[in-house]
Formats: C-alpha cells, sequence, structure tokens
C-alpha cells in the first residue's frame, strides 16, 4: 500500500461517505509483508511468504457509529464497506455521542530506525545456521529440533474526514532455536529467540540456552502439595500480567467486568510495585505516536508505589468517566477496544540469587501452561499447570513438574515481597509485557 | 472465484522449477457479530476475509506464499515467487483439472449471511433478557451472535478442482453475578454449522443465556475445590476436552510425523483401557466441527481412531502423509489463506461404554465430579496438559456435596496414556446438550488425576 494509493483510496470513499449522510468517516488500513522459514532434521522444511492487510471504514450517520472491514483494499470492496456500515449503524442501539479523535493534534516523533525487509535468502540461511547450532549443541539433541528465522515489516493509514493523515511504518526480524532433548524414554523441550539484524544473531548462544533449558529439566519430580514461598521467573509473571492486564482497561470496568471500580487513586498492590506503560519503549521496533483512534499516545504509570493512578481509556471509556483517552485505543477488526503497548513492572533491586535466598524451601517457577483453561479475568482467581525447579541453600536445586499454582491476581499485586532487578522479555523485541523476577512469600501448589 | 483456466495456468507457473505438487487454496468468507452489552445493542461487525494461498512441495520440503491480489497477474506474481524460492531451472509443466463434487453432511436452509441483521437481533434480544433476568445477582451480560459464511476453492496438481460453502452460526453468552463473597461469571456458546434455522428448534437462545447465568450462579457460592490426587468423574459434551487435549493432538500428523508425540509408532498397540473406543466424524450432521472436504481438497470420512483400547489411526494431512509414508486421511484444515494447512480434528468423541452414569458418580467415595470443562491445552513433546473445569463438585461417599471452583485437571508425559488406561468407566452420553460438538464423550471417570485447587 503506497501513500499515493491510500490518498485516492480515501478520497474517493470519503465521496460516497458524504453521499450516504456520514457526519464523519474515518478510512483505517494496516498491513504488510511477513517472511519466515523453519527446519526439520537436516533440511529448510518450510519457507513462507505472505502479504496481507486490513482495510476498516468507521462513519457517524444519525450520532450512531457504523463499522466494516475486509482483507482486501480495492475500491470496489472499499463501496461495498461503505454499505455495510451505513446500514450497521442504523441498528446499533448505543446512544452515546460517538466520539472521533479531532485534527490538529502535536504526535511524538518516534525515533525509528530505517527498516529494510532481509532478502527470502537470507532469512532461509539464518534457519539452517540456527538449525546446525542446535544440532552441535547436544548429544541428546533429537527430532523435533528446529531453527527458525523471521521477518515483517507493517504499516498503518488513518485518515479522517475531521482532518487526520497519519501513517507509520514498522519492521522487524529474528531468529530462534527449539531444541528436544531425549534422555531414556524421556523428552524435554526448551526455546530461545532473538529480535535483532538476522546477522547479528548468534545460533550458538541461542542454541545453548534452548538447549539447557531443555537438559535441566530431565528427572523432574512431582513436588508435595502444601504452601511454599514463589519466585516466579519474569517471563512467567509476564504471562501472569498478560493474563490479566485486560482488568486494567476502564471500558472492563464500566462492564462490571474488571474488579478495579472506583480504584483509581487507591493503593491495589504492595508499595514496591510500579507498573509503567510505555509505547516508546527503548529497543521496541512498534514504537508508535498515536493509537487506533489517532489519539496521541504517551508514557504513563498505571500503578506507582502500589497506587492505581489511572485506568487505560480510548475516546469512549474516557468520556463515560468525564476523562481525556490516555491514548491506548485499539483497532480491532474494525471496531476500537483498548491495548496496552510495552506494559512493564519496574525492577527492584533484587539479584535472582537474592531472591531465592529469602525463598528457602521454595519454588522457582519457570514454565506455567494453559492460562486460557485456568485463569477466571474476572475473579482472578487462576489455577494454572506449571513446572521449576526447588530451591534449597539459596540455589536452584532439583526440577519439580506438573503441579499446580493457585492464587488470585489482585492478592499476588499486594503480596509481592521483592521483585528482581532484570526484566526479561518473553519474545523479546515484540513482546508488550515485560516483567522481573517476582517473590510471593506463600502459595498454595497442588502436587502429590 | 478463480476460473479453472487461471488454476491451470498459476499452478504450472508454481510447479516450474521442480515442485512435484501444487496447491492453490482461495476464500472468499463474510462474517459479522453482532454484539450485545448493557442491555443493547454495542457494536456490529462485517469483516470479510479474501485472499490466496499457494503451496508447492518437493517431497517434504514445502514453500507456501499468499496474497490478497487475487487478479491473474497477482496469483502468477506469486506463484513465480514460490517457485523460486522453492527450485532453480525450468520444467515444463501443463495442468489439467477437473471439477468434484462435495458431500453435504451440513444442509442449510437459511444462510445467516443472507438473513436480515434485525432477525439476527432478535435472536440475540432472546438470549441476553433470558440471561439478564435470571437472576437480581446477574449484574451484567455480555452475548454474541457471530456467523461466518466460508466459501473455499482449491485446486491442486493432481487435477482436483473442488469448491465448498461452509456456513457456520454461534450464539455465546457470558453472564456476571455478584454478591457480597464475589464476583463469578459463566458461560454457554452453541454454534454449528448451520444457518439461523438452527434457532428454530434446535438450539433456545433464552436456554443458551439462562445457562450462562446458572453456572455464573453456582459457581458465586462455591467455595475453593481442595488440591490433590484424586478420583474425578467428567460429564458427557464438551467434557471430551479431556481427550482433544490429552490424546487427540498427540495423534495429529503434524505432532507424529516428525517422531515427537508420545504416540508415534503405536499404531496397533493397547494405549487405552479396552472400554475406550475413539472416533474423529467430520461427517456428523451439522456439528461444529464438520466438513465434507478438508482444506487440502481431500473428501473426509469417520476414522476410528481408538478401537477397544487399541490404536488404530493418526488424523494425516499431505505433508504428514508424505513424513509418514500414509494417505491422507483428510484431516488437514487452515484457519485461514493465510496459513499453511495442519492436520487437525474435526468432530472428536469418545463413544458410549456399559457402565450407568448414576453408578460412576456412586462409585466416588472422595472425588470430583466436573459438571462443566473449560478449555484445555497440551505440549505433544512431554505430553504435559492442562484442563480448566468451569462448573465442579466434590462428592463424598458416591453423593454430591458442593459446588468448587478454582479446580484444574493436569497431568504429564507418559500418564497420557495411563490417563488413557485409567479411563475405567464409560457412562452413556445422553445428548450433546446445547454445547457445541467439536468434542464430546459420555460421563467417564478417572480414577486418579491430580486436581489443582487451593487448600
Amino acid at each position: 500500500m503506497t501513500e499515493v494509493y491510500f490518498d485516492k483510496l480515501y478520497e474517493a470513499a470519503r465521496q460516497k461517505a458524504e453521499s450516504l449522510g456520514a457526519e464523519v468517516f474515518e478510512l483505517y488500513y494496516s498491513g504488510g509483508e511477513d517472511l519466515s522459514a523453519e527446519t526439520f532434521r537436516d533440511e529448510l522444511s518450510g519457507f513462507s511468504a505472505g502479504q496481507s492487510g486490513r482495510l476498516s471504514v468507521r462513519m457517524l450517520i444519525g450520532g450512531k457509529i457504523g463499522t466494516a472491514s475486509s482483507t482486501l483494499a480495492t475500491p470496489e470492496e472499499a463501496m461495498e464497506l461503505l454499505s455495510k456500515a451505513a446500514e450497521n449503524a442504523k441498528l446499533v442501539e448505543k446512544d452515546e455521542e460517538a466520539l472521533f479523535c479531532e485534527g490538529g493534534q502535536t504526535y511524538r516523533e518516534v525515533k525509528s530506525v530505517p527498516f529494510t525487509m532481509p532478502s527470502a535468502r537470507e532469512v532461509k540461511e539464518t534457519a539452517m545456521r540456527m538449525r546446525n547450532a542446535a544440532y552441535a549443541s547436544s548429544e541428546k539433541i533429537s527430532d523435533g529440533t528446529s531453527g527458525g528465522a523471521y521477518a515483517a515489516q507493517n504499516e498503518i493509514f488513518l485518515y479522517t474526514s475531521k482532518g487526520l493523515r497519519l501513517s507509520a511504518h514498522s519492521g522487524g526480524m529474528g531468529a530462534y532455536v527449539y531444541s528436544v532433548l531425549e534422555e531414556g524414554e524421556e523428552k524435554r523441550d526448551g526455546f530461545e529467540s532473538a529480535a535483532k539484524p538476522l546477522e547479528e544473531v548468534s545460533g550458538e548462544e541461542l542454541a545453548q540456552i534452548a538447549t539447557n533449558r531443555a537438559a535441566e529439566r530431565f528427572g523432574a519430580t512431582l513436588p508435595q502439595s502444601g504452601n511454599y514461598p514463589i519466585v516466579f521467573e519474569g517471563k512467567q509473571m509476564q504471562q501472569i500480567l498478560s493474563t490479566f492486564c485486560s482488568v486494567f482497561f476502564a471500558k472492563e470496568v464500566q462492564q462490571g467486568l474488571s474488579l478495579l471500580k472506583d480504584k483509581e487513586g487507591e493503593k491495589i498492590a504492595t508499595e514496591r510495585l510500579t507498573l509503567i506503560d510505555d509505547p516508546f519503549f527503548e529497543g521496541n521496533p512498534m514504537q508508535i505516536a498515536f493509537d487506533g483512534e489517532g489519539t496521541p499516545t504517551y508514557t504513563k504509570a498505571v500503578i506507582e508505589n502500589g497506587v492505581l493512578k489511572t485506568l487505560l481509556y480510548n475516546l469512549e471509556s474516557g468520556k463515560k468517566a468525564g476523562k481525556a483517552s490516555t491514548g491506548n485505543g485499539a483497532r480491532m477488526t474494525a471496531a476500537i477496544g483498548t491495548k496496552v503497548y510495552n506494559l512493564y513492572i519496574v525492577p527492584g533491586k533484587n539479584t535472582r540469587e537474592e531472591l531465592f535466598k529469602m525463598a528457602e524451601g521454595g519454588i522457582f517457577v519457570t514454565g506455567m501452561k494453559g492460562f486460557h483453561a485456568g485463569a477466571n479475568v474476572v475473579s482472578g482467581d487462576f489455577s494454572i499447570e506449571s513446572e521449576g525447579f526447588m530451591i534449597r541453600n539459596g540455589q536452584k536445586a532439583e526440577p519439580v513438574k506438573s503441579f499446580t499454582v493457585s492464587g488470585n491476581f489482585f492478592e499476588l499485586l499486594k503480596n509481592i515481597a521483592a521483585i528482581g532487578g532484570t526484566i526479561e522479555d518473553m519474545h523479546p523485541g515484540y513482546s508488550k509485557i515485560r516483567c522481573p523476577d517476582i517473590l510471593i512469600p506463600s502459595m498454595p501448589i497442588s502436587g502429590a | 472465484m478463480l476460473s479453472m483456466a487461471i488454476c491451470e495456468e498459476v499452478l504450472a507457473k508454481a510447479l516450474s522449477t521442480g515442485a512435484d505438487y501444487g496447491e492453490i487454496f482461495a476464500e472468499r468468507s463474510p462474517s459479522s457479530s453482532l454484539y450485545m452489552v448493557n442491555s443493547r445493542l454495542e457494536e456490529i461487525n462485517d469483516s470479510v476475509v479474501c485472499g490466496a494461498g499457494i503451496r508447492v512441495m518437493l517431497g517434504t520440503r514445502t514453500v507456501f506464499g499468499s496474497t490478497t491480489d487475487l487478479t491473474k497477474e497477482g496469483l502468477l506474481r506469486l506463484a513465480e515467487q514460490v517457485s523460486e524460492a522453492l527450485g532453480q531451472g525450468k520444467t515444463g509443466v501443463s495442468i489439467h483439472l477437473e471439477r468434484q463434487t462435495v458431500g453435504s453432511c451440513c444442509p442449510v436452509a437459511r444462510i445467516s449471511s443472507e438473513v436480515p441483521k434485525s432477525e439476527k437481533l432478535t435472536v440475540l434480544k432472546r438470549c441476553y433478557f433470558a440471561a439478564k433476568e435470571k437472576d437480581a445477582r446477574i449484574t451484567q451480560v455480555k452475548a454474541q451472535l457471530i456467523d461466518i459464511d466460508r466459501n473455499i476453492l482449491i485446486a491442486t496438481s493432481e487435477g482436483k478442482y473442488v469448491q465448498d460453502r461452509q456456513v457456520r452460526t454461534r450464539l455465546a453468552c457470558t453472564s456476571i453475578a455478584e454478591d457480597q463473597n464475589g464476583t463469578e461469571s459463566g458461560f454457554c456458546g452453541p454454534g454449528r454449522r448451520m444457518g439461523m434455522e438452527m434457532f428454530d428448534r434446535l438450539i433456545s437462545p433464552e436456554d443458551t443465556g439462562r445457562e450462562a447465568s446458572r453456572v455464573a450462579l453456582a459457581r458465586l457460592g462455591a467455595s475453593f475445590c481442595p488440591a490433590g490426587k484424586m478420583t474425578v468423574a467428567v460429564e458427557n459434551g464438551f467434557g471430551g476436552v479431556i481427550f482433544h487435549e490429552a490424546c487427540g493432538h498427540s495423534l495429529e500428523a503434524t505432532a507424529v510425523a516428525t517422531g515427537t508425540s508420545q504416540m508415534a509408532g503405536k499404531l496397533g498397540k493397547q494405549i487405552a483401557n479396552e472400554k475406550v473406543t475413539a472416533i474423529d466424524d467430520p461427517t456428523e450432521k451439522n456439528a461444529w466441527g464438520s466438513i465434507d472436504v478438508d482444506d487440502e481438497g481431500t473428501p473426509t470420512h469417520p476414522i476410528v481412531l481408538i478401537e477397544k483400547g487399541i490404536l488404530k489411526s493418526y488424523m494425516i494431512d499431505k505433508l504428514g502423509g508424505r513424513r509418514m509414508g500414509m494417505p491422507s486421511t483428510g484431516s488437514a484444515r487452515r484457519q485461514d489463506f493465510t496459513y499453511e494447512p495442519t492436520s487437525r480434528m474435526t468432530n472428536t468423541y469418545i463413544a458410549n461404554g456399559p457402565d450407568k452414569n448414576e453408578d460412576i458418580i456412586a462409585s466416588l467415595e472422595n472425588g470430583l465430579y466436573a459438571a462443566k470443562m473449560g478449555g484445555g491445552s497440551v505440549n505433544p513433546i512431554t505430553g504435559a496438559f492442562n484442563f480448566g473445569v468451569d462448573e465442579g463438585y466434590l462428592v463424598k461417599n458416591g453423593k454430591i456435596v458442593q459446588c468448587v471452583k478454582g479446580a484444574s485437571l493436569i497431568g504429564t508425559g507418559s500418564e497420557v496414556e495411563s490417563l488413557l488406561i485409567l479411563l475405567d468407566q464409560l457412562g452413556v452420553c445422553s445428548s450433546s446438550g446445547s454445547v457445541p460438538n467439536e468434542v464430546g464423550q459420555p460421563l467417564i471417570r478417572i480414577s486418579s488425576i491430580t486436581v489443582g485447587g487451593r487448600n
């Protein structure tokens, strides 16, 4: 999609929208291309090149909003979307004044590094390089082990009849190693990735980490049920926060789907905890100066020293609460939701070793799975299949598996006893949520 | 969507550098969703997924590309890209396609995308207000009516030219209940491969809403489930998610062909209690997961996976078949044109057994009765699996005594097999009720499994 093409598309669509009686009209496009390659055994098994996108229209007719969207971005499809959106606006029963971002806003400049897609050949060669490093990393390596590489770029256009003419371009690439190790009847797997220019990714580094993650978990046993001090590895705390982050969305609160109603300005967590949402998080290739509605974005503390400073608002939920949008409006297919950019827990002062000392006899949780089934976002309760290591003499000891950690997200925020000093990424560069290690003095686990 | 002549030309281009197989998957799939909250229609979303994917293979190597440019030039450009990524040199290929007809396991009377939205809104409101008015403690309801009209075309270098129209409709309701003890939610979301006639007799919108509220209210009064190993009885219907996660995914070629599944190399072997027979049936009339033809254009048929405890078959797609040296079982699926096919279950269920339901519950001395399961997941490498229990009851001396919340069932590794061995009692599946029928089973008893909860 070029700017010239989108300009023309917008102009044609605007005229039709006016003829349909649109009071405000908006055209949005997000799309791009991606390349990926992966290996199986000793060959490059798969290579994929995709081009996709989505064109959305939103318009205000008779004080109500109608929307429609399609993966096709042709002029004919745009006309069809306008007709559907007009029809939908008639049926919708939402009676508040519908909101669009006003023109003339000031946007922060994004410090972007020019991005060029790597060639198909580079992507394929990198995947094989990761594969070779993985197979060289251990004698226990078995089938299922693979290397991979990917690259993607995306562009966004957001034009409205209120004068917005916004566009953004972003891109990223990286590589990964997935190691499967076999020892007797047992198999263990480990994964590690890096998001940076492909020639800078070290296969050996990734393979060593992925393979070690698999190797150190052989012989894991079921721990006894009971209450234990728990240290959540940063990546696991990130999964917990990802699962429950919608409780900070004003829209969820207003619909009675989050327990944080009337809690702004109140203490909801330990004073050790500060939680920041930063659209300009350094090192993230997806930095963006405007949200899904065109509102300027900015960095904000959601929780500061335990106090809930603000919920996350889009234009509509902001208006309902008598507040401005916090620039967290998300474009779903065509409708508007809420999103976070880079939500992170501000690191504390403790090293992992210090956390282990404080959690003597406890469990270091390094794997959690099944949040979609084992967590209730409304009540905050969770009961999650986990694995990890016992903590003995202040150190990571024997591996344990197949136990559940149970708790409540809102209680967990209050019970954090110490915070690690380093933030970990689940998928470096791309993850929206980042956390350091977290110590909880006592949590029930279910095992033997 | 795409003429036979265009497909022949595009496939010839795709195979021009030596691929031994090529395929085009094109679709135009409009969908709509009506969403109610706060007692009013909040949003309508019309969405279209339209585009094409081209895949070529040489042995077990694949190259895949996708585009939203469906012009002949756009498709030829993509075909050239994938052929160049696969190999070099030039081979003259000529493709001759023949139109193939597909079965009709899912007759549709009124295609949802062609029904006026006002009629859909009426159905949605019946569900919404039934949920809302069930009890004064229901403080919020979210209800959604979703329909998709999936029009697909598959053309392959083996000469297939197949078109299919797959219509699905689903009503989903979430109720929130609140009292002095806290806030809980309940869900009910029946879906079928049908049109709007689904609501004439088969699915009651009111019952769907009331069921979501009933679950939320039941959980409101519940205490936390105790933790530890116990005997568990899992109710029929969506309870089949246990088989789906603990065993089904491990029988898919994607996991088996790479040698990473616990079930690899076990055909013909006893892997489950002899009471267990498991079937994947894509031809079940109007069921949510039903398809007449898979996403590689292969006609479907019922597959007996496990018969009296013995592993009889895997679920295989084209690539998995090549890796395993076995034919496709018609099990290839893809989310949309931007995805390569993978092997996937359709409607998977455990067949009825000889035991009586009341005897199964009565046999629990100190256990858990899982009346409604949530979702779950599995790691096929280690076999570690987990399931959430949406609605659970503690059973003491054969009697249901108390509703509990926060329970999950988990197991690992070799326990996948032992879990199937431990499925030691199978009752009778009365019906699939008002839940989507993609998974199903009779009431089953698992003699020992770890239950996650809070002491």
